[in-house]
């Protein structure tokens, strides 16, 4: 029990944090704006209205200053959420107007399983201190050190998205059996999605017709789907395992994409495997990377480029690394302490060296997750 | 225990507790947001057999365009089949067919088209995709497509 409590509070940077709540919070508001048009239109017809989970509080639709109110606040409170603005307390109130908001949504009917994973995470990460680094909370204070409080949040985030994965194939089970692998379900659910689009006047798969008849390729498919998703809680055992699972996850995504045209946003851009791998290093790398053009462009204007020591380091946290870091929390080359005799390069070079994972752009978090081998 | 930890644990039991507990419900009628069984795909279809009311415009010379989500409800498909077959339930077939033409009549690219139908077809998805075998159909409701200067 020790152990694994040892395991679960494992320590991790709290850039590893910021950075997830950085890309779900600017998830979250690239998906709010891409509904927009649906919220400022007049596709919610009352006689459609079906409630699910808290919007069943309501006994009639929101009108539609109501409704706009909602996604405007939902939207403003996601960017205040990005920027880690008064996080403590303005985060739990984004989690809760993201649920609403999303709930509402699904309320109309049809319950999308593609946002759910993401007002899982928002909610996780709207009670933990993610604000504390890269956040405008952050700005002034000295930089924390790496802590437990920082690594179980994403150890958290990760064990829930295995358990929805878990879910789906508990349900294929459920419902079709272990003749779910045999390829005939999978077949028909291909078929009959494509033929709903087509005769709905909506774009449908242009390999799915052709596809449909390599029975073998089907089985194989099905049997790899319920690999994918009965399995996932091995993710959490092993780093090895867990980057083996997450492109297997990723790439059933994919292959729904391909065949059946349906997105699912978030796990295809990598988010929903993000927990599982040291995903400060994508913001490290587009901070150097905004720095280096700001310094390029002071340059080429004749002024001394900021940076060097002023603006400390702090690219993933690790100690070990030999970062120093300051009050701002942005990324600089200052070298790490080097053995003497040793080769010595630039910290953050090493990051930018560093293999993207599928989706990310990050590798895995294999020094102080429960996923470590 | 440090609070730190104590913290942890109750946010980690509570949270996969949740996230679990649609597991003792049916995976179909137990689904919801955001708490969901995931039922997407899990279902067998007979035959890939589909019945399905949906809405397509139709020109002088017999020709059809099937109408885009966008057009009869919503831009999210599985969201306006629920509309369409919720206005059929309802009697309402008629009325979404003037709401859609209505529509169309704004559209030039509908210009060639002179009236709408609802449709409740009856297909086997796979004999309609490989082999384009189409099912039956019926015509639940159909209204021209206003145009100005039509009598």
């Amino acid at each position: 029990m020790t152990w694994l409590l040892d395991r679960w509070f494992a320590p991790a940077p709290p850039e590893r944090l910021a950075a997830m709540r950085i890309l779900v919070g600017l998830f979250a508001i690239g998906l709010l704006i891409s509904q927009l048009p649906l919220w400022l239109g007049h596709q919610f017809v009352h006689a459609d209205f079906r409630p699910l989970g808290v919007v069943r509080l309501l006994d009639h639709p929101l009108g539609r200053g109501a409704r706009l109110a909602l996604v405007g606040a939902t939207l403003g409170l996601a960017i205040a959420f990005t920027l880690g603005v008064v996080h403590r307390w303005l985060a739990p109130v984004f989690a809760l107007a993201l649920l609403a908001t999303l709930t509402y949504r699904n309320s109309w009917g049809m319950a999308f399983h593609t946002e759910n994973l993401l007002v899982l995470h928002v909610l996780v990460l709207a009670v933990v201190p993610a604000a504390a680094a890269w956040s405008v909370d952050a700005r002034g204070r000295p930089g924390a050190p790496p802590g437990e409080r920082f690594g179980w949040p994403l150890r958290l985030m990760a064990a829930v998205t295995v358990t929805t994965y878990l879910l789906a194939g508990v349900a294929k089970l459920r419902l079709g059996g272990w003749a779910w692998a045999h390829g005939d379900a999978l077949r028909e659910q291909i078929a009959v999605d494509n033929l709903r689009k087509h005769l709905m006047g909506s774009p449908m798969s242009p390999v799915a017709a052709p596809f449909l008849e390599y029975g073998w390729l089907l089985q194989a498919l099905a049997v790899g789907t319920l690999v994918v998703e009965l399995g996932a809680p091995l993710a959490l055992l092993h780093r090895r395992i867990a980057a083996a699972w997450a492109v297997a996850a990723w790439g059933f995504h994919l292959g729904v994409l391909a065949l059946m045209a349906i997105g699912f946003p978030y796990p295809l851009i990598g988010l929903a495997y993000a927990p599982l791998f040291k995903c400060e290093r994508l913001i490290a790398w587009a901070l150097r990377r905004g720095r280096r053009r700001r310094d390029h462009e002071q340059l080429v204007l004749g002024e001394p480029p900021a940076g060097g020591a002023e603006l400390a380091v702090g690219l993933d946290g690790q100690p070990d690394l030999g970062e120093a870091r300051g009050p701002r929390g942005l990324a600089a080359e200052v070298p790490a302490p080097a053995h003497e005799g040793e080769h010595q390069e630039p910290h953050v070079e090493r990051l930018g060296a560093q293999p993207l994972a599928p989706g990310v752009g990050a590798v895995l978090a294999d020094d102080d997750d429960p996923a470590r081998g | 225990m440090s609070t730190t930890r104590l913290y942890g644990v109750v946010l980690t039991v509570v949270t996969l507790a949740a996230v679990a507990w649609p597991l003792g419900r049916h995976p179909l009628a137990g689904d919801s947001f955001p708490l969901s069984t995931y039922p997407m795909f899990a279902q067998r279809r007979r035959d890939a057999r589909l019945y399905l009311e949906y809405v397509v415009a139709v020109g002088p010379g017999g020709g059809r365009r099937h109408v885009p989500p966008a057009l009869v409800a919503s831009p999210e498909v599985m969201q306006a089949i629920t509309t369409v077959h919720q206005a059929v339930a309802r009697g309402d077939a008629p009325v979404l067919c003037r709401r859609v033409a209505e529509r169309l009549a704004r559209r030039s690219s509908y210009r060639g088209f002179d009236t709408v139908q609802v449709v409740a077809g009856n297909h086997a998805a796979i004999a309609y995709l490989v082999d384009g075998v189409h099912g039956s159909e019926r015509i639940l409701a159909a209204c021209p497509i206003p145009r100005e200067g039509a009598p």
